[in-house]
């Protein structure tokens, strides 16, 4: 036990060990702590005294570094010889350097400076205390960064035609496949609910630029007058170039701004999406188009709303309309609609069916919509389209002045 | 949507993606994501993941229901019977 050599230096509280100095006495106690002290950058000229019963530092000169006096550190030294615990090596700032000092520490006395280990020889002046927190960061931040990693994962998995692993290009689709599914829910559940759709309404308007665009684009006739047959050819869809085709939007006032882009990259998205829905998927793309364009208008909308009327007595073809002046908005959208905006809820139970029964041509939806006579109540447009009432009236005056145009 | 993109080209040298983008991205997607608690949206405090983790949770939502609605639609064209619902069915199917 290395404690033979401080054997002679019996502690007592009085003031003449201070002679101890003087006796130039540099004792290294251990080994171990040589090691430690030496990458603490401690003078040479210590020694400590351990007892089991209190602890002492007699620290003769110190010629410590700047960073240790500003901190007071207590150090526990590892040490196979002793215990732990009861070695505290205290480091107080030595403004003066004048003699041993000694600190008489109960080992009691602040229980909380134990704990810390010297982790590094290397940090001079930066000791124990710190090096635990700073390992600790790195490994929250590495925490962090496997969990990002994990749900850029699992977004690449759910968002389709997703190749690219990097994160940005991993977040630009998701924030258009999201925009996407949306909107197709919106246009699904605006299609869907209604059964009336009269065949003449699918005649998806062959004047409109960009279907014709569209289907000119597959080769087909766009002089055919066949309602369906452009779009039926959805279902051999070979990868649509669509990104090619220049879709004239100035020509187009677009009244809804955001189905009104949103079409151009659905069609970019068609090919993209490998699901079996893709016959649907173009036919909310046909129906985006007719939102976003205005340039037909029918001005004699015979049948723009047909809510099923459940209490009437007989039963054609499913349920007679009601009266349309009797269709109120509480009809048309039951609580917890789906609006992708607010919650997501179910869908409406009855949507407005937007469609002219009797004349063929181009069938404007929004035409029809908006500048129906009689005028379609304005909280049902605003609920439909989630337009502000602003925004409604505006496109009502559009449609207005638009009524030359055929 | 172009101007975004050619925000998110990387940067020339470093290879590094900035943190910036992805912030921006990600504060877009915030954006889109229904919000159920916050109707004044906290710019300053969304955490990436966590709006990750309800982007995961809101596409598979919008998923679903859009095999629900499609669902829904070919029952109802089953049910009518008639040359409309006779075309939609051949657009659907």
């Amino acid at each position: 036990m290395n404690n033979q050599d401080l054997m002679g230096l019996e502690w007592t509280n009085d003031v003449e060990s201070l002679a101890l100095k003087d006796q130039d006495i540099s004792v290294r106690a251990r080994s171990g702590e040589d090691r430690i002290t030496n990458g603490l950058k401690w003078s040479d000229d210590y020694f400590y005294y351990d007892q089991a019963d209190f602890h002492l530092q007699i620290v003769p000169e110190i010629r410590k570094e700047e960073e240790n006096s500003k901190k007071d550190l207590t150090l526990v030294v590892p040490d196979e010889h002793s215990e732990t615990g009861d070695h505290h090596l205290h480091i107080k700032d030595y403004s003066d350097s004048s003699y041993n000092r000694r600190f008489l520490r109960n080992k009691h006395a602040k229980p909380k400076r134990r704990r810390v280990q010297i982790l590094s020889d290397d940090e001079s002046g930066d000791f124990s205390r710190k090096v635990p927190l700073v390992i600790r960061k790195s490994s929250k931040r590495r925490i962090r960064d496997d969990m990002m990693s994990n749900k850029m994962r699992t977004l690449q998995q759910l968002v389709p035609n997703c190749h690219k692993t990097d994160k940005v290009s991993v977040l630009d689709k998701t924030i258009e496949y999201m925009k996407n599914l949306q909107l197709q829910l919106q246009v699904m559940s605006i299609m869907g609910m209604n059964p009336y759709i009269p065949q003449a309404t699918l005649n998806f308007g062959m004047h409109n630029h960009l279907l014709r665009a569209m289907v000119i684009a597959h080769g087909l006739n766009p002089a055919k007058q066949t309602t369906l047959s452009p779009l039926i050819a959805g279902s051999n869809w070979p990868s649509p170039p669509f990104s090619h085709l220049s879709f004239p939007h100035s020509s187009n006032q677009s009244l809804f701004p955001t189905p009104a882009s949103s079409p151009q990259c659905l069609c970019g998205l068609v090919p993209c999406f490998p699901t079996m829905m893709n016959s649907r998927i173009i036919i909310t793309i046909g129906f985006s188009y007719i939102i976003s364009s205005i340039r037909a208008y029918d001005p004699d909308a015979l049948q723009d709303l047909c809510v099923a009327d459940k209490s009437h007595g007989t039963k054609l073809n499913g349920f007679p309309c009601k009266e349309t002046s009797n269709i109120t908005s509480s009809d048309l959208f039951v609580a917890g609609i789906s609006k992708p905006a607010k919650n997501n809820g179910k869908s409406p139970a009855s949507v407005l069916s937007a469609f002219n029964s009797q004349l063929p041509g181009t069938v404007s939806v929004a035409a029809m919509l908006f500048a129906a006579e009689p005028a379609l109540p304005e909280d049902v447009l605003t609920k439909t389209f989630q337009l502000g009432s602003k925004m409604v009236d505006k496109i009502k005056d559009m449609l207005a002045t638009k009524k030359s145009f055929k | 949507m172009s101007s975004r993109r050619s925000r998110s080209s990387r940067q020339t040298g470093a290879s590094m993606i900035s943190e910036d983008q992805i912030n921006d991205l990600v504060l877009q997607l915030h954006r889109l994501l229904p919000e159920l608690g916050n109707n004044h949206r906290r710019s300053g405090k969304v955490s990436a993941s966590k709006v990750l983790q309800e982007t995961c949770t809101y596409i598979r939502n919008l998923n679903k229901e859009v095999d629900d609605l499609s669902e829904r639609l070919s029952q109802l064209l089953e049910s009518t019977d008639s040359a409309q619902a006779a075309l939609i069915r051949s657009l659907l199917m």
